[in-house]
């Protein structure tokens, strides 16, 4: 089975707010709404910290990091359970998602969501521009509306537009049942947290903190939709060994990924794209 | 470049950015590595290099907010592989969060950090004697008498006017040092040579850091002189290194001297010309490689009969005013820039000025603020409705963009308004009149590339050299100078007498505690540069104004809590210059002291003022740069008829594109 998840390294993660604004170009999110948001933990404002700035000559004890939240696409979802209409749904890849068309918008869903992951169109939804942007249909007024994994990118074979547009390369995306892929191999390695695990949602978003990963392991002279083949588990760890320092600047991270694995691990569907 | 062809066939004077803005801590750090390209910061290692760096010293920049778009994986990949990152900010930034060790300087206090770190890896005899003896001046003979150094013709009939000179302790003789004579050079010591007395250039350095311990720089700077001994000792002994400015320092009026002392500090520590060095924030111009190489393009002399052409005048911004002033310009025409009216110092100044000006023509893509003053306003087409080549200093590639959309409405492309204006002024054949044709003449110019594959390929990678500095460097001597004999003496604001700079001497103006106006204005005002502009670009984002939605003053709780201001509370920023109203927002990560508001607003989106009605447009002698952080201000609670409707009114569903003006 495929289990699609999300690891975002918060020491790599520098608030930049790049993946908030690229998913509401991708997904046509209404002014006012966001689906994606880079929360700042640490004082009351985003980029503030927590403590107080030490006096001259003393220890700091001020702290600041950024934790990007959306969806969390959990395994035990309590907005599934609650819908009485049965609009979000899991799907087989384990991405939740909405049927707008179902909808009756009664944010039971948002009352269970921990994550305030899910934002509600009140109004009728005000694009910019007026005619709308992106690859998805807008939703009407009166639905509830939240991040999907960009499942139309994912069912292209392409990651979602917020792992492709994080300067920091903090964002990997991929399948939690395959363990060839990065986001297992981050798991296992690295020290990892979910948001609210007491709540028992079992969320598919894992927080890296501690040690830095290499990140995103994408590194090609080539846009996603320009790949011919996706390489296979094995032949990805050939590549590592070719992974060097020959200077060329498209080669230059193969260094920055694990075993030197040279593009995400979606599976192709089929090639296209728009990247 | 068309706008400099176009310039030089009728002899007009354009802007120029040497000297001006962000022009100061390169021109110290040039003092003393010589002749570098350009005003601004110095080469820097290319950034796929930096992962080989074991100290990042990231002084007065945060890279990861200002300077991300393509070098923070560069800077994270440094980090993940065990580089020590140092960050010396008076803010608790973005990169702050991430560093090892945090030094949060007391702004304006740069220099004497600087010269305490010498002082420490002298004094720990830290330093790198086999660089300073090949490639610096540190061995070179200071007479002790003038204060000059040493010439080959002041101990030898034979020797020049030009080598200084050194002490060869093996043969106990005199040699004149060319840039990369190999000898068992003395560094430290007296010598008496046919009986002058001098001693080395390191020994003046040392005698003079030895004036700035850590522990009297850390009183005068607020930092623990524990972690100044640890910065110098990170930079000094864990390998290569390097020290990553941004244009912060250069905002204080003396920024200059930083940059001496940084170029200085870092020859002592011999991080110049290995992998894994850095010495500026951005990755440069990759060997300077990746611009368009067109020849006398943009000023034609004879190349063409047919254009008859006069040579350009390029006047620095520090000047532009006082021209402006002066009545020197019957017209001005500009284009994407919203400098006069938005970005430059003492803003009303400039805007008094343009009276001075019969007619101002104003191409631009934006209503900005500029373009509110001009007489005739063209609509430019923006970037994706025009095809063009593109060069970028943060990358090494040369980019050929491709028009996705035709121009709306009466937009026009920049080129075909100058092949317009061109032709009005009589040089009909100044221009091909075909942007595509015009574009393929320029690169068949530059023997690197091929019109079709970079049409084609869109993206050429171009040759850039990874390591920096392997050479000679381009001062008299080829070498690193530490000490100048003919140094540039600096009288400006702030200062009692002249200063003359023979080694780099910490230099304040306003942020001096001695200053004269520090008690009626308390506080050091800087404006950063953050994440959601590119200068001012960007302010009519609506999707970014979302997130950043009104100008907001950082302050610390203590610093607002005197001032009987409460999070969130309207305040007014003034001083005898001017005044703005903004938003304030509690930042326990801000100095106390010390506020910020972020630069790249526009004037309409303060409640009232603007953050350049506050600054100054005085400059310095060696940086010629305006200084927009050397301001002085106090801050006390708006008046409270101010109309603060355009944030608190309305229905704040998002950034309405209404009141933010955009489109």
């Amino acid at each position: 089975m495929t289990k699609y998840g999300l690891v975002i390294d918060q020491e790599r993660c520098i608030g930049c707010h790049a993946c908030a604004v690229t998913c509401k170009q991708e997904n046509n999110v209404p002014m006012g709404q966001f689906w994606n948001r880079v929360l700042t933990e640490g004082g009351d404002h985003i980029d503030t910290p927590s403590g107080t700035f030490p006096d001259p000559g003393e220890a700091s004890t001020l702290d600041m990091a950024y934790q990007p939240t959306a969806c969390q696409h959990c395994e035990n979802a309590p907005c599934v359970k609650v819908c009485p209409v049965n609009a979000t749904y899991t799907r087989d890849d384990g991405i939740v998602e909405i049927d707008y068309d179902k909808c009756i918008g009664c944010r039971y869903c948002m009352a269970a969501c921990p994550y305030n992951a899910r934002v509600f169109n009140w109004d009728e939804p005000e694009q910019m521009p007026e005619e709308g942007t992106g690859d998805v249909p807008a939703r009407p007024q009166g639905v509830v509306e939240k991040c999907t994994f960009c499942s139309h990118r994912v069912e292209e074979g392409l990651d979602p537009a917020c792992v492709v547009n994080c300067p920091a390369d903090a964002r990997i995306f991929g399948d939690l049942d395959d363990e060839t892929s990065t986001v297992t191999k981050y798991i296992d390695r690295y020290e990892t947290d979910r948001l609210l695990e007491d709540r028992g949602t079992d969320p598919k978003t894992y927080y890296i903190s501690g040690e830095m990963s290499p990140g995103r392991p994408q590194r090609s002279e080539k846009l996603e939709s320009e790949l011919d083949e996706r390489p296979s588990a094995s032949n990805s760890d050939d590549d590592a060994d070719s992974g060097g320092d020959e200077g060329g600047y498209g080669d230059s991270g193969a260094s920055h990924s694990l075993d030197g694995d040279p593009m995400p691990h979606v599976p192709a569907v089929k090639q296209g794209g728009d990247d | 470049m068309a706008k400099s062809r176009l310039a030089s066939l009728f002899g007009g004077t354009t802007d120029g950015f040497f000297y001006g803005i962000d022009t100061n801590v390169g021109q110290g750090f040039h003092r003393v590595a010589g002749n570098l390209w350009g005003a601004f910061l110095p080469p820097t290692n290319a950034p796929t290099d930096w992962k080989n760096c074991r100290t990042i010293i990231a002084w007065g920049s945060d890279i990861l907010r200002s300077q991300f778009q393509m070098d923070s994986e560069h800077f994270l990949e440094a980090l993940r592989n065990g580089a020590k990152l140092v960050v010396v900010d008076p803010m608790y930034t973005t990169t702050a969060a991430k560093a090892d060790l945090w030094l949060p300087i007391e702004p304006g206090k740069d220099a004497y950090l600087a010269l305490a770190m010498m002082q420490v890896v002298l004094d720990e005899g830290l330093h790198d004697e086999e660089f300073l003896r090949a490639r610096t001046t540190a061995p070179a003979l200071v007479r002790t008498d003038t204060g000059e150094l040493l010439r080959a013709s002041d101990v030898s009939a034979a020797g020049d006017d030009e080598s200084v000179v050194a002490m060869n302790s093996e043969t106990n003789d005199v040699e004149a040092l060319a840039p990369e004579t190999d000898g068992s050079y003395a560094l430290l010591g007296e010598y008496t040579v046919d009986g002058i007395e001098t001693k080395t250039s390191l020994t003046v350095l040392k005698e003079h850091v030895d004036g700035y311990t850590p522990e009297d720089v850390a009183d005068v700077a607020d930092l623990n002189p524990d972690d100044v001994r640890t910065a110098a000792r990170w930079l000094a002994t864990r390998g290569p290194g390097g020290i990553l400015p941004s244009y912060g320092v250069g905002r204080y009026i003396y920024g200059h001297v930083f940059g001496q002392a940084y170029a200085i500090l870092m020859a002592l520590t011999g991080d110049y010309g290995n992998s894994g060095n850095i010495h500026n924030q951005h990755g440069n111009l990759w060997g300077g490689n990746q611009a368009l190489q067109v020849g006398d393009y943009t000023s034609p002399g004879t190349e063409s009969e047919s254009v008859s052409a006069s040579p350009t005048t390029g006047v620095g911004y520090k000047d532009v005013i006082s021209a402006i002033e002066d009545g020197q310009f019957d017209v001005i025409y500009a284009m994407e820039s919203n400098m006069l009216v938005n970005q430059f110092p003492d803003r009303k100044r400039w805007i008094e000025s343009l009276k001075n000006v019969d007619l101002i023509a104003w191409a631009d893509m934006h209503h900005t603020p500029s373009v509110q003053h001009a007489d005739l306003i063209l609509p430019a087409a923006h970037w994706f409705e025009k095809e063009d080549i593109v060069p970028s200093y943060s990358h090494p590639h040369i980019t050929y963009r491709h028009k996705v959309h035709d121009p709306l409405w009466e937009a026009k492309s920049d080129y075909w308004i100058m092949d317009k204006l061109a032709a009005h002024l009589g040089h009909e054949d100044a221009f091909l009149g075909d942007k595509h044709e015009e574009l393929r003449m320029l690169v068949d110019r530059d023997d690197r590339l091929d019109f079709e594959e970079l049409y084609e390929e869109g993206t050429v990678e171009m040759d850039y050299q990874t390591i920096m500095y392997q050479d000679e460097f381009g001062t008299e001597t080829g070498r690193l100078e530490l000490y100048d004999d003919a140094p540039p003496v600096e009288s400006g604001p702030g200062l009692d007498e002249e200063v003359s700079l023979e080694l780099p001497k910490p230099l304040e103006a306003r942020t001096d505690d001695d200053y004269e106006k520090s008690d009626k204005y308390p506080l050091v005002f800087m404006q950063k540069h953050g994440v959601f502009r590119i200068h001012s670009q960007y302010e009519m984002n609506s999707w970014v104004r979302e997130v950043n939605t009104e100008p907001q003053l950082d302050i610390n709780p203590k610093d607002a809590k005197t001032r009987g201001i409460d999070d969130g509370d309207y305040v007014r920023v003034h001083n005898d210059k001017g005044e703005m109203v903004v938003k304030a927002k509690y930042n326990d990560g801000i100095k106390p002291g010390l506020i910020n508001t972020d630069q790249g607003w526009w004037d309409r989106d303060y409640v009232r003022g603007h953050h350049n009605d506050l600054t100054d447009s005085e400059v310095a002698e060696v940086g010629r740069t305006f200084a927009f952080y050397d301001t002085r201000v106090e801050v006390e609670l708006a008046p409270d008829d101010v109309d603060t409707s355009n944030y608190t009114g309305g229905n704040p569903v998002g950034a309405n594109a209404e009141k933010t003006g955009g489109d």
